[in-house]
Order: C-alpha cells, then sequence, then structure tokens
C-alpha cells in the first residue's frame, strides 16, 4: 500500500462520484431512449390514424359527390344546378385523393416495417399495409362501379342504375369494412405501442435499481477499504504510543511504509528517540542532582559540626580570655616585682665582675706552673735515652754469650766423650745469655711504655696549658658579658616599668576582646541554627532528587 | 680531680721498688746458686747414648736441623767474597783464620724461592765448607726415631719431627746442586 491516504480517500471519492455519473448518465440515457421511442410511436401512429381519417372523409365526399350528381339527374334540369361534368371531374378529383392517400398509407406502413421499433409492430405493419392494399383494390373496384354508374347517370338510364344500384353499395360497404379494418390495425398497433413503452419503462426500472445497488456495493468495500489501511496501521501506532507512555522506550514503530503512516512512525521514532535522550540526560542530571545533593548534605553536615566545633571554641576562646585577663594583672604584678628584684642584680654584677678578674689572674699562674712541668717530663725522657744505650750494650753481651755457648757445645761435641762435661758448662752459658736477653726484651718494652707516658704527658700538658689560656680568654668574655649585662638590666628595670603600663592597658583590649568573643558566640549559635535549617532543606533535596530518579528509572531505554 | 695524695704514695714505692732492684740482695744470689747446682747436680734422664745433640737453625720460615758432631762452627755476619763464574749456589770464599772455605747458600741449594739467604755461616767438619743459613737457633737432644720420613721426601731430607724440624743430609743436597764443585774439591 504505497499509495498516500490523501490519495487513497481521494481515489475513492472519485469512484463515488464516477459511480454515480455513471449511475446519471445511464439513467438519463435509458429515459431519452424511453421518450424516443414513446414519440416515435405516437407520431407514427397518429400519422397513419390521421391518414386513415383522412380517406375516410375523402370516401364521404365522394359518396356525398356521387350522390348529388345522382340527385341532380333525378330532380332534372330545371333547376339551376352545377353541371354534371363538373360533378364527375370533382368526383374524380376526390377518387384520386383518396387513392393516394391510401397508397400513402401504404407507402407509411411499409417504411415502418421495413425500420421498426420492434417486431410485433412491423408484423403489425405489415397487416396494416396488406389492409391498406386491400382497401386500396377495393376502392378502385369501387371507382370502375362509380365510372359506370356515372356513364349511366349522364345517359340518363336509370334502370340501369338501379340494377347496378346494390353492385355498388355492396362495394361501397365491403370498402368501408376494409378501411374499418385497417382503423382497427392502426388502433392495435397503438396498443402494442403502449405496452412497448410500458415494458421499456419496467425495464428502464430494473436495469437503473441493479446499477444503484451496484454502485452502493462497489463504494461500501471501497471505504471499507480505505478504512482497514488506515485504521489497522493506526491501531499499531495505539500500541505502541501507549507502551511508550508506559515508559518503554525501547520500541521502534515500523517505518516500512512511504504513506502518511510511515512518515508518522518516523516521527514517532524520532520523538520516542528525544524521549530517550531527554530520558537519559535527566537520568543523567539527576544522577548528578542526587550526588550534588548528597554532597551539600554531607557539606551541611560538616558544617552544622564545625559549626558546633566554633561555638565550643568560642566558649573555651571566652574563657581563656578570662584567664588571660587574669594572668595580665599577675603579669603587671610581677613586673613591677622584676623591676624591684632586677635593682638588686645590678649590685650582684659588680662582684662577679671581681670574680672574673681573680679567676684571670688564677688562669695565668695555671699556665706557668704547666709549662714547668712540662719542661721536667721533657728532662726525664732524655734519661730514658741514657737507660736504653746501657740495655744496647746488656744485649750484645747476651748475643755474643749465646754465640759462645753455641759454638763451645760444637766444640765440645767434637770432643766426644771428654767434652761432655764442657758441653753442659757451654749449655749453661747459653742458658744464661738467653735469659739475659729475654731480661733486656722486657727492659726495652717497659722503657717504651715509659716513652709513651711521657709522651702522653707532654701532650696532656701541653693541652692543659691551651685550656687555661681558653680559660682566661672566657673569664675576658665573661667580663664583657657581665658589664653588658649590668646595662640590659638597667634597660629591662625601665622595661618591666613599661611593661607594667602596657598591662593595665592590655587589661582594657582584653576585656573588649571578650566582648567581641560573646558576640560572635551568639553568631555562631545563630549560624548553628541556620545550618541544622540548611541541613534540613538538603535532605528534603536529596529524597526529591531520590523520587526523581525513580521516576526517571521508569523509563527503559 | 686527681688524688694528689695517693699519687704522691705511688711515686715513693716506685721509688723504693727501684732502690731494692739495684741493690744485690744476697739471699736472692745465693737462692740462684742453689737451685744452678741442683739442676747440673741431677743425672740426665735418659741415657746419653740414646739421644744425639742437632742445631736447631732457622731458614726463612722453616726450621731445620744438623747433627752437631758434623758441625765445626758457627759464625755470625762473616765477610763472604763472592767467586767469578762460580755456580749461582756459591755464595761466595771465606777466609777462616788464614784458611780458605767455600759458603754454600743453602736457600739456593734446597732451590727455595729468591728472597733472604741469611746472614749466618755454618762450617761443617766434613768437607770442610760453609753453609750460609739463618739464625742458629739452640741445641737440642732429639733420639733419632723421632724423625719420621715423609713419602716423596728429597734424597736430602733425614726425617722430620713432630713439630716440624727438618733433618738434613748436606751431601745428596750438594751433589744434586753442584757436581761440578764437588769434582772440583776432590781434585783439590
Amino acid at each position: 500500500m504505497n499509495l498516500r491516504i490523501g490519495t487513497r480517500i481521494l481515489l475513492g471519492f472519485g469512484a463515488m462520484v464516477a459511480l454515480t455519473l455513471g449511475l446519471g448518465w445511464y439513467v438519463l440515457a435509458k429515459q431519452a431512449e424511453v421518450r424516443n421511442h414513446t414519440a416515435q410511436i405516437e407520431t407514427r401512429d397518429l400519422r397513419a390514424l390521421d391518414e386513415l381519417r383522412q380517406i375516410i372523409q375523402g370516401q364521404y365526399h365522394m359518396r356525398a359527390l356521387r350522390e348529388t350528381a345522382v340527385a341532380q339527374t333525378l330532380l332534372g334540369k330545371s333547376h339551376q344546378s352545377e353541371d354534371p361534368l363538373l360533378l364527375q371531374d370533382r368526383w374524380r378529383q376526390s377518387y384520386e385523393q383518396t387513392r393516394k392517400l391510401l397508397a400513402d398509407l401504404e407507402a407509411t406502413a411499409e417504411e415502418y416495417e421495413k425500420h421498426p421499433t420492434s417486431t410485433q409492430r412491423a408484423l403489425q405493419w405489415g397487416r396494416i399495409r396488406q389492409s391498406g392494399a386491400e382497401a386500396h383494390a377495393t376502392l378502385k373496384e369501387l371507382a370502375a362501379e362509380v365510372e359506370i354508374g356515372l356513364a349511366l347517370l349522364a345517359r340518363t338510364d336509370l334502370a340501369q342504375m338501379a340494377a347496378r344500384a346494390p353492385v355498388l353499395s355492396r362495394l361501397r360497404q365491403n370498402f368501408e369494412t376494409k378501411v374499418m379494418a385497417v382503423t382497427l390495425l392502426a388502433q392495435e398497433q397503438i396498443d402494442i405501442g403502449r405496452a412497448e413503452v410500458a415494458a421499456l419503462h419496467d425495464q428502464t426500472r430494473t436495469a437503473t435499481l441493479i446499477a444503484l445497488a451496484a454502485a452502493v456495493l462497489l463504494g461500501t468495500l471501497c471505504a471499507l477499504a480505505i478504512q482497514r489501511s488506515i485504521t489497522r496501521p493506526l491501531a499499531t501506532f495505539m500500541q505502541f504510543v501507549e507502551r511508550v507512555g508506559q515508559g518503554d522506550l525501547t520500541q521502534q514503530a515500523p517505518v516500512d511504509r512511504r504513506d502518511e503512516l510511515g512518515d508518522l512512525a518516523r516521527s514517532l521514532n524520532q520523538m520516542v528517540a528525544g524521549l530517550k535522550d531527554v530520558a537519559g540526560q535527566t537520568l543523567a542530571g539527576t544522577e548528578n542532582l542526587s550526588a550534588a545533593t548528597a554532597e551539600i548534605l554531607a557539606s551541611t553536615q560538616q558544617q552544622g559540626a564545625s559549626t558546633t566545633e566554633q561555638a565550643a571554641a568560642v566558649q573555651q576562646t571566652t574563657a581563656t580570655m578570662a584567664e588571660i585577663a587574669q594572668s595580665g594583672a599577675q603579669i603587671s604584678e610581677r613586673a613591677k616585682q622584676v623591676a624591684a628584684s632586677t635593682e638588686a642584680t645590678s649590685a650582684a654584677t659588680q662582684a662577679g665582675l671581681q670574680a672574673v678578674q681573680n679567676t684571670t689572674r688564677t688562669m695565668e699562674a695555671i699556665r706557668e706552673q704547666a709549662e714547668a712541668v712540662a719542661e721536667n717530663v721533657v728532662a726525664l725522657s732524655e734519661k730514658t735515652q741514657a737507660v736504653g744505650e746501657i740495655i744496647a750494650t746488656v744485649n750484645d753481651i747476651a748475643e755474643q754469650s749465646h754465640l759462645l755457648a753455641l759454638n763451645a757445645a760444637i766444640e765440645a761435641a767434637a770432643a766426644g766423650e771428654q767434652g761432655r762435661s764442657f758441653s753442659v758448662v757451654a749449655n749453661e752459658i747459653k742458658n744464661l745469655a738467653d735469659q739475659s736477653k729475654e731480661a733486656t726484651v722486657q727492659v726495652r718494652s717497659i722503657l717504651g711504655d715509659i716513652q709513651k707516658g711521657i709522651n702522653s704527658s707532654v701532650m696532656l700538658t701541653e693541652e692543659a696549658v691551651k685550656r687555661s689560656e681558653s680559660g682566661r680568654q672566657q673569664a675576658d668574655v665573661t667580663d664583657r658579658t657581665i658589664r653588658q649585662l649590668a646595662d640590659s638590666i638597667q634597660q629591662s628595670v625601665q622595661a618591666f616599668q613599661q611593661i607594667a603600663a602596657g598591662a593595665n592597658q592590655q587589661q582594657i583590649g582584653f576585656d573588649q576582646v571578650t566582648q567581641a568573643v560573646r558576640n560572635i558566640g551568639q553568631a555562631s549559635d545563630q549560624s548553628a541554627n541556620g545550618t541544622r535549617q540548611l541541613e534540613k532543606a538538603a535532605a528534603n533535596l536529596n529524597a526529591l532528587s531520590q523520587q526523581l530518579r525513580k521516576a526517571v528509572e521508569r523509563y527503559r531505554m | 680531680m686527681i688524688d694528689w695524695e695517693q699519687a704522691r704514695r705511688r711515686l715513693a714505692r716506685s721509688e723504693r721498688g727501684l732502690e731494692q732492684a739495684l741493690v744485690a740482695d744476697a739471699q736472692r744470689v745465693k737462692r740462684v746458686w742453689r737451685e744452678r747446682a741442683a739442676r747440673l747436680a741431677r743425672p740426665p734422664a735418659e741415657a746419653l747414648s740414646a739421644v744425639r745433640p742437632f742445631l736447631a737453625f732457622r731458614l726463612r720460615e722453616e726450621t731445620y736441623a744438623l747433627p752437631l758432631e758434623e758441625l765445626g762452627e758457627v759464625i755470625p755476619n762473616p765477610a763472604c767474597t763472592p767467586v767469578p763464574g762460580a755456580p749461582a749456589a756459591l755464595a761466595g770464599v771465606l777466609n777462616l783464620r788464614g784458611q780458605i772455605r767455600p759458603v754454600w747458600d743453602l736457600a739456593r741449594l734446597l732451590q727455595l724461592p729468591e728472597g733472604e739467604s741469611g746472614d749466618w755461616v755454618l762450617l761443617l767438619r766434613r768437607p770442610e765448607l760453609g753453609l750460609r743459613v739463618g739464625r742458629a737457633e739452640q741445641i737440642l737432644h732429639l733420639r733419632p726415631e723421632e724423625f719420621r720420613v715423609p713419602l716423596n721426601a728429597p734424597p736430602w731430607v733425614v726425617g722430620v719431627s713432630a713439630d716440624a724440624l727438618a733433618w738434613l743430609d748436606v751431601q745428596p743436597l750438594l751433589q744434586t746442586a753442584a757436581p761440578a764443585s764437588s769434582q772440583e774439591r776432590k781434585e783439590s
């Protein structure tokens, strides 16, 4: 069904209009046919009747003329009357006219027979023509008889005429009968025509009824087709839209059509896509909102906590300020006391200066004695050198004794049994030499220790001299320091007096600060109240965002 | 703070000790003489025939021994005159109271690595020659069976004692190291 709905409806209406037009045209055509038929029949029948009437009149005219002629003859020529010859001519004229009418009638009937409106009427026209022909023949016989009678009349042969009168009468009656038969046939023809017209009328009505029924049927079928082609897809779209309304955004409307319903499907899909987009954005926004409200809630709670802490801190600060004010008063008192005791310290520094000068002199004496000690120790070291030389001599002697003992032992061994006692002595000498050598080794070791001790003593003494020098310098530094101390003590006395004055001013300032801290405490209480309200509002906002989230989660995407 | 009183006491004590050590004590001298007499009067613990006297001497890180009866004299730091054209192991000749003796370097005879040769000379009786060694240590009285012959010992090692004292035989040393010099010695 690729036709658009508008086109389809237009086509349907067009079909209905065409059907109506066709039906109308058909009915009109049938009516025209009936009317033509009727007119033809009436024209023809009326013409035939008219000719018949003229024929009858002609016959009557001829009879009248003949009887007039007869009467004149009978009455004689006394009367001023018409010329009989003239009467005869008139009769002959009338006869000719009537005969011609009859011929016309025959011709008309023949013509109508050849072009009939129906078979029945053709047969009737045939019969009319035959009756007309018979009447024609009878008229000719009558005419011939009349001519004879006229000729007799002219000779005034009445007898003969009377003799011939029945023949004439019989012929005349015969002719009249014939004409009457034709007239009857013509009237029958009229009846036949009427019946035909009535039949034709009936037929036209039936055909019109059938065509009307067909048109109604076709129109109904057309309307049904159009209705079905629109309502079925619409039902699908209704279901689709209903599902979308229930929040199902996963569906797709079928877009395989090219008509308005296809457009509608595309629009619906776009709408669903837009809805999906909006729902997704809304969901994301809702999540962001939810997170943001959670953060707001958290930070509000933090703020509440910190406000509480702030209130506590303000209270602590108030207490601390009170303590500080108290200690400020103490500071003022103490500063006065310190100023008094500093006066005493100033006197003590003079004694300190004297003591430092004594120390300097003592250090100098220590240094001189330590230098004397170093001299003595160095002389001692030179003595140990002499001892060392003696020990070296003893060592040489021991070494030579050792060698001597070895060679003596060798000689004793060479002497064999005789040298045995000598070998013992040599061994003894060698032992003594070894002991002497060991003793010199010990003495040498002790001498080394003594030398080390002397060295360290000299170094220690040198260090002592340096320390005493350093002590003297320290004492000088102390001297200067104490002098500076005395100066600064003097300054301190003045400073403590200033401190005492400053502490009094500080006291006034502390009072003001305490008042300010009290104000801060009130402000932090108000802030705590505000934070609680804010927290409540944030909780409400959080609940709202949860509801919004649930509402958006109704969409399935 | 140093206790000066104690320091003075320690000084006086050391002074007294020094005086006592320097003055000859009659009792102490008498005790020393008595101990010596007792030691000399004691008979030898072992039969003299069973033991032999050895001179132990050092050469670098090792200690060697030679029987005392093979030796003639021990000389510390003699003046050796080098001989031109002599073998490497010959340290030189020594003028001993008018008699010229060859002196061999024991370290080179033992084919030890190059190093210190020592400054003592042992003069042997038979043959009459000197051996340059390290310091002569002492006389040891040992039984010959205390020396054990190790496996794969060179011919100049007679045996090795428990405390790693190597008993040397000079004759194979001279024959392996310098046969020409021994030949020369025979002709003279």
